[in-house]
């Protein structure tokens, strides 16, 4: 079962990143509800990803409408998972190379993350940036603690330290 | 030594700014601009590879953040993406020193002459 909403957000995907054949299911989390897109339906466009989907997209517009702070909704958000991760676009769909590097590297390592889409609301994509004091995105959070961007997830990915701290946040596919 | 290709106006300011402050025994600045979806001759997107004793006991986070207090300035204004590289002198070896390629853009620009977008 799946909502108009949520199929909303799958067609919004920029034009120029080539669709190849559906190979798997969609999950995305719409407030507190899980629902499985079906990868056949012609109105979604569907990206093959060699790796299962382990992470969760969280439908994050509306922040600045609601009566908790911007703040407060980032410091809950990123202790809700082990691993948070605050991009342009999706984890299927990034829409910033720096963006797709670091979700590349989660996804292809099967990790479990939350991920959300700054450019739904400017709200999130300057509040990030206050609550880290980090002036640029992408943001990755691992135990609700701020990593870095790219260029920092990148080389501790590289120095094997990146995994180790994935791993001791529980955060990878095989670990509950 | 200061290495620095087209010496553009924010260019130079980053430039100096990083020298002044950080006192780097090498600085690379490097104008990504023209690998973007953003008109030609913009200084939006910049790579920037600097080795400092500065950096020494600090952690690779907080030698970022030292680069970002820096350019604070130039990160408010006009420069989008900074992608950053830091090393203390010990653990820099310029013989073998190769900057890491910077992720190439989602949208890419198509021709020499591109529309004036922003990325």
């Amino acid at each position: 079962k799946y909502t108009m909403q949520s199929l909303r957000i799958l067609r919004r995907v920029p034009s120029c990143v080539k669709a190849i054949r559906p190979a798997y299911q969609i999950t995305s989390r719409l407030n507190s509800s899980v629902h499985t897109l079906p990868t056949t339906s012609s109105c979604v466009t569907s990206y093959h990803i060699s790796s299962p989907i382990t992470y969760n997209h969280i439908i994050s517009r509306g922040y600045a409408a609601s009566s908790v702070t911007v703040q407060e909704k980032i410091a809950q958000a990123v202790k809700k998972s082990p691993c948070v991760l605050y991009m342009k676009g999706y984890p299927e769909a990034p829409m910033c190379g720096f963006s797709r590097a670091l979700a590349n590297i989660l996804i292809s390592e099967g990790v479990k993350f939350d991920s959300y889409n700054v450019l739904e609301d400017e709200s999130i994509r300057q509040g990030v940036k206050d609550y880290s004091k980090w002036p640029t995105i992408p943001q990755l959070y691992i135990n609700g603690e701020f990593i870095g961007g790219s260029d920092i997830a990148l080389e501790m990915y590289k120095s094997g330290e990146l995994m180790k701290m994935l791993q001791e946040a529980g955060a990878l596919k095989d670990q509950k | 030594r200061i290495i620095s290709s087209v010496l553009g106006a924010v260019q130079q300011k980053i430039e100096t700014k990083l020298a002044e402050s950080l006192t780097p025994v090498f600085l690379q600045v490097v104008n990504e601009s023209n690998k973007h979806n953003v008109p030609v001759g913009s200084e939006t997107h910049f790579k920037v590879t600097i080795v400092s004793p500065l950096f020494s006991g600090h952690s690779i986070i907080e030698q970022h953040r030292m680069v970002n207090e820096v350019l604070k300035e130039e990160l408010k204004n006009s420069v989008h993406a900074l992608s950053i590289q830091t090393k203390t002198p010990e653990k820099w070896d310029p013989d073998t020193h190769k900057p890491s390629p910077s992720p190439a853009c989602v949208r890419p620009p198509s021709s020499p002459m591109r529309p004036s977008s922003s990325s």
